[in-house]
């Protein structure tokens, strides 16, 4: 999870002021320019770099080829009604960035057409407000007309397609799409530094979360440096054991539960209760070890010994609760076929959980990943259900430099993010054509036909439809208006084909967009340009945030 | 093949049955063998030279290139035969020693050689070489007890599990669990008949959905525990005990004639469809195998 990034307070001076029209909208508007303009040559299948000067250092400024990345990288501008505007898509588009993965060129060039088309209409007289009204009822239909054209992808081959339209990283997308196809849309997938050139993947069966076994003394397997018990139980809290005495109840209660194998989770355990469980290590009866509660945070640590304990079937001793070890009885113990601790995890094998109540708490968690209105939030809800679904992957990612590694890392993750939604949602056809096929769905606004503001809406999102497939052409130096007419004649599903310079059915020909990218940068560009053209006073306080909320309403 | 202590968990029948007769029966005695479609029955592990019975939870079977490959699986293990039963070789699925619920080969095994072993707590394990190795790949399939496993065609296949059913689009690598109604659950036998229609006997009634999984009706109601189809229209089942066909699709069920029932069904066999000229094998909880 990248943090949301901070805003560095630009050097003029803070003095606090309102700024009304026709100032505001003029200085807004530049700046909203400004980061499109800046995000437009990242569009498409042959991007053109932005070059960022890099800061503290006397390295060349660093060349990035991906609009969410751009978006992150501009900190400010020197104007700072201009700033205003900059940092408002800015917003939009890092927090859409964050929830797919993808999309964010396409999106800020649709908000930039919608924003600039708005901003003439309403110069000219027309309503703003009336105006949001009319553009937000056309970004819904437009997202009915885009979801009647979702086509669902299933197999590695299809998510390896889809991968290389996003990445454009022939090994990367082999890999993601592979391991993609693995753990599905909801499953884990680490990206993580990886130390040769190349992507090296694997995949852990189970659940495992950060608990560590609170003894080296405690690791059986000095090859594979962990323990690994068989058929075993799981006593699971937070509680701090520090006392050998409060063992006691536990081991009467394995004992009564003909346990042969115990792992007590817990906060800390002190020297005396680490050497009993030590012992019991000799005695052949009883063998326990015992590992950290995973979390450090009290907050995460409840959700993981929840999410551990309706995975084994056991019953949780929480500290706040008032919960001791001294009332421990055979109903508090979870199972698993299989129970794994190393210096860093914990790890659960095919828990004995009741499979009705872990169904239960899966989808609880689905509506709530549904439901979260912050990025942070839905992130963590994402990773425990990929938890509770069993199974991780990780990719190692390399590279011949250490920017290229961190460049690919962070294309790693972007690109994993869009095929999942690839496979939540399925693919449209790509190159802008899917947008363009939208265009009739937009008629429906000019039911009411005398409707002045309900007209210009369907002016300002026709234009916006068309504007990503104009972008792509110019940014390939194509005639776009005469290769607009080449397509629409060809019919719905057909594109502009950049790499075979031809007119194409762009599903069949493997160049497509993911459904939820698609999906999402035209709800948020709607949505984003729609609410900044009610904006009317823009107001300079003389201490600005540090940071910019990307999860603001209306985003 | 009347014993008393024994009970038959999983009957399996050869894809050249109108030629080879050759039938296999897994019960808790071993696994029987027959090639004359049931009439008599043979121990199949006699190369094994097991001085005690080896119980067998489940048993598959197909012929390829003349090759008739046997699967059976036994405490722990998955053991193969090339010869149709004769001999054996054993592999080991994982540690501890899973129970196998079911075996399922895929259609297009003469290209894939893909073979699922379902198992109560430890998941689904596949092959991919015929049988000889065997991987738990268990991605999404957050229930661990499998009761039956279905093909749809090579890389989809659906498991009925505890919790519900649970679908595979890249033939056993990973799974999802459909929208099945929680309330029926468990889910105990599964059936296909074509790309988008499924059944899936459940604790509380037999289910079918023609939408592949998206939707679910209710076509009969009590304990569903084993599906048999043939097309489109001709269903055969166990309910509560009694074995009911429907020639319609599920919409009008009889009461399956001349069956005298003194022990309760464990499994099911009709080697060549469920025409009623067209032979029924029927194995029991006391170890018997009938043919109807």
């Amino acid at each position: 999870m990248n943090p949301t990034p901070p805003r560095s307070i630009p050097e003029f001076k803070q003095t606090p002021e309102v700024v009304f029209q026709p100032r505001m909208a003029r200085a807004f508007q530049a700046g909203i320019n400004k980061i499109v303009d800046a995000i437009r040559p990242s569009l498409g299948p042959y991007p053109r770099a932005v070059a960022i000067n890099r800061i503290g250092t006397s390295r060349g400024p660093e060349l990035l080829d991906n609009g969410g990345i751009i978006a992150r990288r501009i900190i400010a501008l020197p104007d700072r009604d201009e700033d205003a505007g900059a940092m408002y898509i800015r917003g939009a588009l890092w927090n859409l960035h964050e929830r797919v993965g993808d999309g964010v060129a396409t999106s800020a060039i649709i908000f930039q057409t919608i924003f600039n088309g708005g901003l003439k209409y309403i110069a000219a007289g027309g309503n703003g407000m009336v105006l949001r009204h009319h553009l937000e009822a056309g970004g819904e239909l437009i997202v009915k007309a885009l979801e009647k054209m979702f086509q669902p992808i299933a197999g590695e081959k299809a998510l390896n397609g889809v991968a290389k339209t996003v990445c454009h990283d022939h090994e990367l997308a082999e890999a993601i799409g592979n391991l993609i196809s693995i753990v599905g849309a909801d499953g884990i997938l680490e990206v993580r530094a990886g130390r040769g050139r190349g992507v090296e993947r694997e995949l852990v069966t189970g659940a495992y979360w950060s608990g560590a076994i609170v003894s080296k003394q405690m690791i059986a397997d000095l090859i594979k440096a962990r323990t690994t018990f068989e058929n075993a139980a799981i006593l699971i809290s937070d509680l701090n054991i520090e006392t050998a005495q409060e063992m006691v109840p536990v081991i009467r209660a394995a004992v009564e539960a003909k346990i042969e194998r115990l792992v007590v989770m817990c906060t800390s355990a002190s020297e005396q209760a680490q050497a009993l469980m030590l012992q019991s290590r000799t005695s052949g009866k009883l063998q326990i070890i015992a590992v950290k509660t995973p979390g450090l945070r009290s907050d995460v640590q409840m959700e993981s010994m929840t999410d551990m304990s309706i995975l084994t079937g056991a019953k949780m001793l929480v500290k706040v609760a008032g919960d001791s070890l001294e009332r421990v009885t055979p109903e508090h113990f979870g199972q698993a076929r299989r129970i794994w601790a190393n210096d860093e995890y914990t790890g659960l094998i095919h828990p004995q959980g009741d499979p009705i109540a872990i169904r239960k708490h899966i989808n609880t968690i689905r509506a709530a990943i549904k439901n979260a209105t912050k990025t942070d939030e839905r992130r963590r809800l994402q990773e425990r259900l990929g938890r509770l679904l069993g199974g991780t992957a990780t990719i190692d990612v390399g590279g011949m430099t250490e920017t290229e590694m961190e460049t690919r890392k962070e294309l790693a993750k972007r690109t994993a993010d869009a095929l999942r939604g690839a496979a939540r949602e399925g693919i449209l056809p790509g190159g802008g054509s899917a947008l363009l096929a939208c265009r009739p769905a937009l008629n429906e606004l000019l039911i009411d036909k005398n409707s002045l503001d309900a007209k210009a809406a369907h002016r300002i999102l026709t234009a916006a439809l068309e504007a990503p497939f104009r972008a792509l052409m110019a940014n390939s130096g194509l005639n776009e208006g005469k290769l607009l007419g080449e397509v629409e004649q060809a019919g719905a599903g057909f594109g502009f084909d950049l790499v075979s310079k031809q007119v194409r059915e762009m599903i069949p020909a493997g160049i497509v967009d993911v459904a939820a990218v698609q999906k999402q940068a035209v709800i948020s560009a709607v949505r984003a340009a729609a609410l900044a053209l009610t904006i009317d006073v823009l107001i300079h306080r003389d201490n600005p945030p540090a940071v910019v909320e990307p999860d603001a309403p209306g985003f | 093949m009347n014993d008393r202590q024994d009970f038959v968990y999983s009957l399996a029948a050869s894809p050249n049955f109108k030629k080879d007769g050759l039938i296999f029966a897994a019960k808790m005695g071993g696994l029987f063998r027959s090639t004359d479609g049931g009439k008599t029955w043979h121990d199949s592990y006699t190369a094994l030279k097991h001085t005690a019975p080896l119980p067998t939870t489940s048993v598959a079977v197909t012929v390829i290139d003349d090759i008739t490959y046997a699967f059976a699986a036994v405490d722990g293990k998955v053991l193969r035969s090339l010869d149709g039963g004769k001999k054996w070789q054993a592999s080991g699925l994982d540690s501890p020693a899973p129970l196998v619920t079911a075996l399922a080969i895929s259609p297009d095994f003469a290209r894939d050689g893909l073979v699922l072993a379902a198992t109560m707590q430890d998941g689904i394990f596949f092959s991919t070489d015929r049988g000889v190795k065997w991987q738990g790949w268990n991605f999404g399939l957050y229930d661990s007890n499998i009761n039956a496993l279905a093909f749809v065609d090579s890389q989809n296949v659906i498991a009925a599990a505890q919790s519900g059913v649970f679908i595979s689009t890249n033939a056993g690598r990973s799974w999802r669990d459909l929208d099945f109604p929680i309330e029926v659950v468990p889910a105990l036998s599964a059936a296909v008949s074509g790309e988008n229609v499924f059944y899936i006997g459940t604790e509380n009634g037999l289910y079918r959905s023609v939408d592949a999984g998206q939707a679910w009706e209710q076509i009969q109601s009590g304990a569903v525990e084993h599906i048999l189809l043939d097309g489109h229209k001709k269903i055969l089942i166990v309910r509560d005990g009694d074995l009911l066909h429907s020639k319609d699709g599920g919409k009008t069920w009889r009461l399956r004639a001349g069956l005298k029932i003194d022990s309760t069904i464990t499994c099911l066999s009709a080697p060549l469809g469920l025409d009623t000229s067209s032979p029924l094998l029927i194995g029991f909880e006391n170890g018997e195998v009938t043919t109807l």
